[in-house]
């Protein structure tokens, strides 16, 4: 787009120099439209949102048709304020420590990791998602350096020490008992803010 | 993860999360979301960026200064991708049938051959980064080819591996297989292009070709899970692609 923009600016700047002052603005005009044009399908570009209509067919099929749980009242807890925070990480990338035992496959339970912990292996059951940005840096799917760095930066108040994990292609609902019992960890380890991050 | 999100928060935690589709957030309503257009594996966004990832987390916390709730907001900047999909997918038209894996032994040794080339980069790759993801199958780098040609010659082996079944062992070498090419890769040429990586390891690289001959089997197969397997896009990557494996409905989901 911007080498576009470039070739115009030069183009005008020619028919500017070989143009009287007179006709500059209607000899500009259709170049001027071209770059208005430009402008709006850059921006609505940069805006545009991926949707499920847009995605090809067997991924949209299946999103689409997956049945999503619904919640009557939904919770809401009122936040502590950002330099009382203990953060903890809920990821459903199917990470554990290695040596732990792998996730199944619709795998309702959890595993647990130190905030220490950086040998993590993946064990989740789909392969939709990319897979090489966590090889490169961990952080991209669980900021533990990052929330660090914050912690002593005092944007929050402490990184947990228990970080937790599940199989994000099982169904939530299923989860339930395991994430409740997740959240009596965190709250005897003063936990009061999750972090979730889906893979 | 919208509905892990309602569980904590009843249990009087609050909670934010970052979501890839924006109509699920949308309908499940967490108390707090922040949509994110990124490709899906990439919840921080760039790997190796500490500010865009701090950026992220810094826009995901915001939101529990919003009083009331739930509220959903979109993440100010994108990470395109590609005709709509969110990871890499083979192309349609590269299916392999039985009639094209030849001799599986020398397909296996050309693996061998290739992963040997490769080892002293992953080597270095795994010492730069103090860490390799490769190794959640627990089976040695010597034996992955092997093991998953045994699968190509219409057996299915005893799991060397005490607790876990040979198939769902299985599914774990083929993804330690890829693991270490791309880790290697990304590192060795400092690359970081999920598209690009998809496209050298399933359609260029030999241990691309032994797993696309493991799908041709596995179509044929006997074996409901194997079977389901590739139904699934649980091996190939074949997702994100523009109608289902030929022979298959993509019924499996």
């Amino acid at each position: 787009m911007w080498g576009w923009l470039c070739f115009w600016a030069v183009f005008i700047g020619f028919r500017i120099t070989e143009t009287s002052n007179q006709q500059i603005l209607l000899a500009l005009s259709p170049y001027i439209f071209q770059l208005y044009t430009s402008l709006f399908g850059y921006f609505l570009e940069k805006f545009k949102v991926t949707r499920i209509s847009e995605m090809p067919a067997v991924g949209r099929g299946f999103i689409s048709d997956l049945q999503l749980p619904t919640f009557e009242y939904p919770a809401w807890t009122k936040p502590v304020p950002a330099n009382q925070r203990r953060v903890s990480i809920v990821s459903t990338a199917a990470v554990s420590r290695r040596g732990d035992k792998p996730f199944s496959w619709l795998a309702k339970d959890h595993r647990t990791f130190h905030k220490n912990d950086r040998d993590l292996v993946m064990t989740h059951v789909a392969v939709e998602f990319d897979r090489s940005a966590w090889q490169q840096d961990l952080n991209v799917i669980i900021p533990l350096d990052r929330l660090e760095e914050m912690a002593q930066d005092g944007e929050i108040g402490s990184v947990a020490d228990e970080h937790y994990s599940f199989m994000g292609a099982a169904d939530p609902v299923t989860m339930e008992k395991s994430a409740r019992a997740v959240a009596d960890q965190m709250k005897q380890e003063g936990v009061n803010t999750v972090f979730l991050i889906p893979i | 993860m919208c509905g892990l999100a309602h569980y904590f928060e009843s249990e009087g935690l609050s909670t934010v999360l970052v979501g890839f589709v924006r109509e699920h957030m949308e309908a499940i309503k967490p108390a707090r979301g922040l949509f994110l257009d990124f490709p899906m594996g990439r919840g921080m966004g760039k790997p190796n960026d500490p500010e865009f990832q701090k950026k992220v987390i810094r826009a995901a916390f915001d939101l529990f200064d919003v009083e009331t709730g739930p509220v959903l907001e979109d993440f100010p900047e994108t990470i395109p991708v590609r005709d709509g999909r969110m990871g890499y997918a083979l192309p349609p038209e590269l299916v392999l049938s039985t009639s094209d894996i030849g001799d599986v032994d020398s397909l296996v040794a050309e693996v061998q051959a290739e992963m040997d080339a490769l080892l002293p980069d992953f080597e270095a790759a795994a010492a730069s980064r103090g860490r390799t993801t490769v190794g959640a199958s627990e089976l040695a780098l010597k034996d992955f080819a092997p093991f998953i040609s045994e699968f190509i010659r219409g057996e299915i082996p005893k799991s060397p591996r005490k607790g876990l079944p040979a198939i769902p062992l299985l599914k774990l070498v083929v993804e330690d297989l890829e693991a270490y090419y791309t880790e290697t890769r990304t590192h060795r040429d400092g690359i970081d292009d999920l598209e690009l990586m998809g496209k050298w390891f399933w359609e260029e690289t030999k241990a691309g070709r032994l797993l696309l001959s493991l799908e041709a089997i596995s179509i044929v197969s006997d074996n409901k899970v194997m079977l389901q397997i590739v139904e699934m896009s649980l091996m190939a990557p074949r997702f994100w692609s523009e109608g289902p494996l030929p022979g298959t409905s993509a019924a499996g989901w």
